[in-house]
């Protein structure tokens, strides 16, 4: 099923927040990666049909975020801050914390497709580094590996219990 | 005046019992120095890959215009050389040739050397083109180790950018 | 502009104001290095190459004035206290630029080190290398040395296919976005962008197929590093061994000026040759890759003569004597009038002004054509002749004032350069109306886009004419001196309103009334017209006529019509009077003749460069039933198949010659190479047949006037002639400039288009510095050999007068029973012999009809599926395309080879019902 006959509606009320339709992609794309799990090459192609934007254009969006995904990731996205602040604080530590629990490295997705682990620049809290957003909600102050186990825990047992998740940080907290 | 028609013979004499300079060609072949120019041997690397990227400098810095290079694409499965490009055609006509060894200055791989060969001669002119395959060395005299900026992963030119071959 | 007057480096330059100072200081000599600057693309200052310094006067913030200083000269400050990157400041009055200074070479060497550190220095490998902008800039302004590890060096996987014709190496690439800024901006094709960010930035194309673009070529010209690489010249020969030679591109009308680029008398490479007047230093995909056909292996070497059921090779003797034996023979027996002539528009002029005169003088027989006759073929009307733009037209120089009307053409099928042209005088302010009945891309560079229903274009054409009329947008001026029958047109149209004319042909009286005021109150304006306009009918030219008389677009530089006619060389061929009615006497034209053949009243037939039997069984049958067919082409076609005589002739790559392009720009090529196989040139031929042909009853064909007469007379310039019958009848031309100089005196409108003034470039009159292409390119596009020489139209002499002829168009009425109107349409890529050996062949169109959405759903076919048209002709079944923007009702089936659409086709515009098949 298309991502037009899907959430049709949803797009046109999306479309209609722009005065130009192109300024809608950033928006449809995080709608396309929460429906097929990641950006398919198909799924760039539609939003560049929806929009009539020519498909470059879309790729080019799509590789210039680090919040739009082009390779599969699991239902939750850690992104750890490893930028100075975070470092000084421990980030290194928590990485290496989160890859030991979870038995992956970076860029890596758990076997269970539960966790995908990335590194990103500066995520603007450093008051509570090291801190770490999974699809998009930030988890402050993580600075023992008690609390990264009691994290991953709670976050595993909000994806089992059938709780509406979003890569795209489409419902997480503001 | 007879000593002078003395010394001219006692010179004579000299030359008599001394061991003669002349070289016994063909049967003795007088050595070259080091640095002589003959014919032109195309060299290869230690693995058997042909030095020669075919990139026309030779022909390029040639003043007699004596060597034709026609490029093409490497097969990567079958490589004759490292990297994209090769020589398919690669010929010197000996009869322009002039040995002055600009085709070696201006060789990025040391491909092109011009060796110590010098009995060159040809009953038609026709002959005188040396081909590809009579200028290459045979595959298993290669030497060296291809350069990293010659190789397509794994490659690491050390600075500066002169590359030691 | 008020000009700006500046100093560079001590030299004091005055320069239009706007202009960056890259530009400016190449009009003082200086060369400040660029990479991602283009001065044919909008700057974008990402390269940081031509960082100068800057100098302005001081400004007292509080007095706003200049401040002096004691020496009484303005105090001069560095601008923002710091470099400026030239090509993206403008000069100003009074300005100080410095490019030579410590401080900018300082700049200059730190710029090239970060530029190679990321580049992998295969230079000996490069297809660039020779030419490359980074190699020319890093020995002039670079560092000897590096600081950089080299082991950081970021490494891709060498050249991805970017499509296949381009090849990108993403190592070699410095990401100065020329390529993808050309696609944009002036191909109007964005298909290429740049992928992730910071050192892992790559440029992509994602478009079905990738790098989807009939101008793809040009981004390797123009890319100043080795990144993007033609895989027709991939590895094929180091850049400075090639011998260019000057050549024209005979596969459209544009005429693009070509070099062809030799090494031993082989083709490497074909390259764009700087011409202002046609291609700038564009040339499109299809004259870049589509000229290997001259060294196919196919090509025709010896003559053939058909023994039996096989064509044989034969001696050139023998078959010039049994060509000559049996048009004579014919010519005895049956009258001249029984012989017919078809000769291709995309011959040579030579070949084609020989040809006429061997048919029309030599044998005596009116019967000449340059069309093919073919059932749904349309008549082609030519109003460049009379009408075209005017002499001294450089549309490279049009812009802001000049409106141009696109009336039933798709300049990126049938004239493909055409399209960055026009966009090009879009972009510098034009007005452009696209009025089409079925979409094409240049609409979206259109102000206004039109659709009138098919088959009423006629009725779109006549409301803009009453537009006019109606809006007092006539130029009185013109029309009083030179136009006849104003009271009788406005009384012809007195029953119509733009209202209802527009209702009939279904379009916005609004958009009419809009398109009708930009092209009547410009300064210029130009029509363009191509097939579809010729397809609906005579009716619509006669309107474009009216509409350009009206309001005095006509006769002079930068106003006028282009038409689009098939072939490379029709305005050569029309011109050279290869049409039926060149002669004094009207003789029969490709499609009377046909008939003819068939109930025996034609016997003969010379055809020279043509295919007409291609895809076309009523046409074949034809050529089957005449007694003679002589052919001569490079390729054995369907129709030399069928001749009785085949005679090879040389590509235009082993000849020399001229086309005449839409534009009336008479150009020369050169001969690039020995001639393939030994084969004569056209001209050559026509002389051999025309010199064994014994006299004939009227005519002399033997040398009887002194060689000296004829040349004494060509010297006299003698006047030109209305008609193609005067020309002197010896055929004794050595070479083909003796041609030429007989075209020159004879053929209307050619005086002194000799080879030696087709030769001359002149000095550039488009501004261009010496060399400029090498600093800005790299690769040469010089121009050594000639940029032509416009030929007049008829209206360009201000003494003749024309006649208003626009009527009303009879009520154009639908079929009962066959709802669907079907036209064919030109594609570029159309499958023909140009395309053999050609990286194009994957690009070739497939046969099959295109069908608007509603009318697919209607009968329920998904694209792939096999549909039936059926017409009053005939029946054919073809794989269907589907359009999302055509309109309901309408059908196309692009006219590519193994598309019998003559077996359907009723006339130009046929009506068809659609059945789907299983």
């Amino acid at each position: 099923m298309s991502l037009l006959e899907k959430s049709g509606a949803e797009i046109d009320a999306i479309i209609a927040r722009y005065p130009q339709k192109r300024s809608a992609v950033l928006p449809l794309l995080y709608l396309a990666q929460d429906e097929y799990g990641y950006l398919t090459d198909a799924a760039m192609r539609e939003v560049a049909t929806i929009l009539d934007l020519p498909p470059t254009d879309v790729f080019e969006v799509a590789g210039f975020y680090s919040l739009l995904y082009e390779q599969p990731v699991g239902r939750w996205v850690l992104q750890v801050c490893d930028d100075v602040p975070c470092a000084f604080c421990g980030a290194e530590e928590l990485i290496a914390t989160i890859q030991e629990r979870l038995g992956i490295t970076v860029d890596q997705t758990t076997a269970d497709g539960m966790f995908t682990l990335q590194r990103v620049k500066c995520l603007a809290d450093c008051n509570h580094a090291p801190l770490l957003q999974a699809n998009l909600e930030y988890h402050r102050d993580l600075t023992t590996p008690q609390q990264v186990d009691q994290l991953l825990a709670a976050l595993r047992r909000r994806a089992e219990s059938g709780e509406k998740l979003s890569i795209s940080g489409r419902y997480a907290e503001q | 005046m007879i000593g002078a028609i003395f010394k001219g013979l006692g010179t004579t004499l000299k030359y008599l019992f001394r061991k003669p300079v002349t070289v016994e060609y063909p049967d003795v072949k007088r050595p070259v120095r080091e640095r002589f120019r003959g014919r032109h041997q195309l060299k290869r690397f230690a693995n058997g890959l042909e030095r020669c990227i075919g990139c026309s400098l030779c022909a390029a810095a040639c003043p007699a215009d004596a060597i034709l290079v026609v490029p093409a694409e490497n097969d990567p499965a079958a490589p004759h050389s490292p990297g994209e490009r090769y020589a398919a055609r690669y010929e010197i006509n000996m009869l322009r040739c002039i040995y002055c060894g600009y085709c070696e200055d201006a060789c990025p791989t040391n491909a092109i050397v011009l060796e110590h060969q010098y009995e060159i001669s040809f009953y038609d002119r026709k002959s005188s083109v040396l081909t590809k395959t009579e200028l290459l060395v045979a595959p298993d005299r290669g030497h060296g180790e291809i350069p990293p900026i010659l190789q397509q992963l794994n490659r690491r030119p050390s600075p500066p950018a002169q590359i030691d071959l | 502009m008020p000009d700006v007057t500046l100093v560079i480096n001590g030299q004091t330059v005055t320069v239009p104001a706007g202009t960056n100072i890259v530009d400016a200081a190449r009009a003082a000599g200086v060369a400040i290095p660029v990479f991602c600057y283009h001065p044919r693309l909008p700057p974008v200052g990402m390269c940081r190459m031509c960082l100068v310094e800057v100098w302005t006067p001081r400004v007292d913030p509080a007095t706003r004035q200049v401040v002096i200083g004691d020496d009484g000269k303005p105090v001069m400050a560095l601008m923002m206290g710091k470099l400026q990157p030239g090509c993206v400041t403008p000069v100003s009055d009074g300005m100080e630029v410095r490019t030579a200074t410590e401080k900018v070479h300082v700049a200059q060497k730190g710029q090239l080190e970060f530029l190679l550190t990321s580049h992998p220095l295969d230079c000996p490998v490069c297809d660039k290398g020779g030419e490359c902008p980074l190699q020319n800039l890093t020995m002039q302004f670079g560092p000897s040395t590096s600081r950089f590890d080299y082991g950081d060096k970021i490494h891709f996987e060498k050249p991805i296919p970017l499509g296949d014709l381009i090849y990108l190496d993403r190592e070699r690439c410095i990401l100065c976005s020329r390529c993808v800024r050309f696609q944009d901006e002036l191909a109007g094709d964005p298909v290429l962008g740049f992928d992730h960010r910071g050192r892992a930035w790559e440029i992509i194309s994602k478009s079905d197929p990738p790098f989807d673009s009939k101008f793809s070529g040009n981004t390797t010209d123009i890319c100043p590093v080795g990144a993007l690489t033609s895989a027709d010249f991939r590895f094929k020969a180091r850049v400075w061994e090639v011998r260019p030679t000057a050549s024209i591109c005979p596969h459209c009308p544009v005429g693009c000026n070509l070099s062809l680029d030799m090494r031993h008398d082989k083709l490497m490479r074909v390259m764009p040759r700087e011409n202002d007047y046609v291609n700038e230093i564009w040339i499109c995909d299809k004259g870049r890759f589509g000229m290997r056909f001259i060294e196919s292996a196919d090509r025709l070497r010896h003559p053939l003569i058909r023994k039996g059921d096989s064509l044989v090779p034969a001696p050139w003797d023998e078959a010039i004597a049994l060509v000559a034996e049996k048009l004579s023979q014919i010519r005895e027996h049956a009258g001249a009038a029984s012989l017919g002539g078809l000769a291709g528009p995309e011959l040579p002029n030579e070949d084609l002004y020989l040809f006429q005169k061997l048919v029309r003088q030599t044998l005596g027989s009116p019967n000449l054509d340059c069309s093919t006759g073919a059932s749904g073929a349309p008549e082609v009307v030519d109003l460049a002749a009379t009408l075209g733009v005017g002499r001294g037209t450089n549309l490279a120089k049009s812009g802001a004032g000049t409106a141009v009307l696109i009336m039933g053409a798709d300049p990126e099928e049938e004239a493909p350069l055409y399209v960055l042209r026009l966009r090009g005088i879009v972009a510098r302010g034009g007005d452009l109306t696209v009025i089409n009945p079925y979409p094409t891309k240049l609409e979206r560079s259109a102000a206004r886009s039109i659709r009138p229903h098919a088959g009423f274009e006629a009725f779109a054409a006549l409301a803009l004419v009453k537009a006019v009329l109606d809006q007092g947008l006539i130029a009185t001026e013109f029309v009083t001196a030179r136009v006849q029958g104003l009271d009788e047109l406005t009384a012809r149209l007195r029953e119509q309103s733009v209202e209802s004319l527009c209702e009939t042909a279904g379009v916005s009286e609004a958009s009419v009334r809009a398109a009708a005021q930009a092209f009547a109150t410009a300064e210029h304006a130009i029509i363009i017209y191509g097939r579809a306009a010729l397809a609906a009918g005579e009716d619509v030219l006669r309107a474009l006529t009216d509409l350009a008389l009206l309001t005095g677009k006509a006769g002079r530089p930068g106003s006028g019509v282009i038409a689009l006619l098939p072939g490379g060389n029709a305005r050569g061929a029309l011109d050279m009077g290869v049409h039926p009615g060149a002669g004094s006497r009207r003789g029969m034209g490709a499609r009377e003749m046909w008939a003819a053949a068939r109930d025996g009243r034609l016997r003969g037939m010379i055809i020279a460069g043509m295919d007409p039997a291609r895809d076309n069984p009523a046409i074949a049958a034809a050529l089957d039933a005449l007694e003679f067919v002589v052919v001569q082409d490079i390729f054995l076609t369907e129709t030399a198949q069928r001749a009785d005589v085949v005679l090879p002739t040389a590509s235009i790559a082993g000849r020399e010659g001229t086309f005449t392009n839409a534009e009336r720009r008479v150009q020369r090529f050169r001969q690039a190479r020995i001639p393939e196989y030994n084969t004569p040139a056209g001209w050559e031929v026509m002389q051999r047949i025309a010199r064994a042909l014994p006299p004939g009853r009227s005519e002399s064909v033997t040398d009887a006037r002194p060689v000296a007469g004829r040349r004494a007379q060509r010297a006299s310039g003698a006047t030109a002639t209305a008609t193609m019958d005067a020309p002197p009848a010896t055929w004794d031309y050595a070479v083909a400039s003796d041609v030429a100089d007989e075209i020159a005196a004879t053929v209307r409108g050619y005086a002194g288009t000799t080879y030696a003034s087709l030769g001359l470039t002149r000095a550039p009159e488009w501004g261009r510095q010496p060399d400029e292409a090498v600093y800005y390119d790299g690769t040469s596009y010089q121009n050594a050999e000639g940029i032509g020489i416009q030929i007049a139209a008829t209206a360009d002499d201000p003494k003749t007068v024309f006649a208003l002829r626009a009527r009303v168009p009879a009520p154009f009425t639908r079929h009962a029973t066959r709802p669907y109107l079907l036209l064919a349409v030109t594609r570029a890529y159309d499958g023909g012999e140009w395309g053999r050996e050609s990286k194009l062949r994957s690009r070739m169109v497939p046969p099959h009809v295109i069908l608007s959405v509603a009318d697919a759903a209607a009968h329920s076919v998904a694209p792939g599926a096999i549909v039936r048209l059926e017409s009053d002709a005939g029946r054919i079944e073809l794989p269907v395309q589907i359009e999302v923007t055509l309109p309901q009702g309408l059908v196309l089936i692009p006219d590519v080879c193994g598309t019998p659409l003559s077996t359907i086709q009723t006339g130009p515009q046929t009506w068809v019902a659609i059945s789907r098949v299983a």
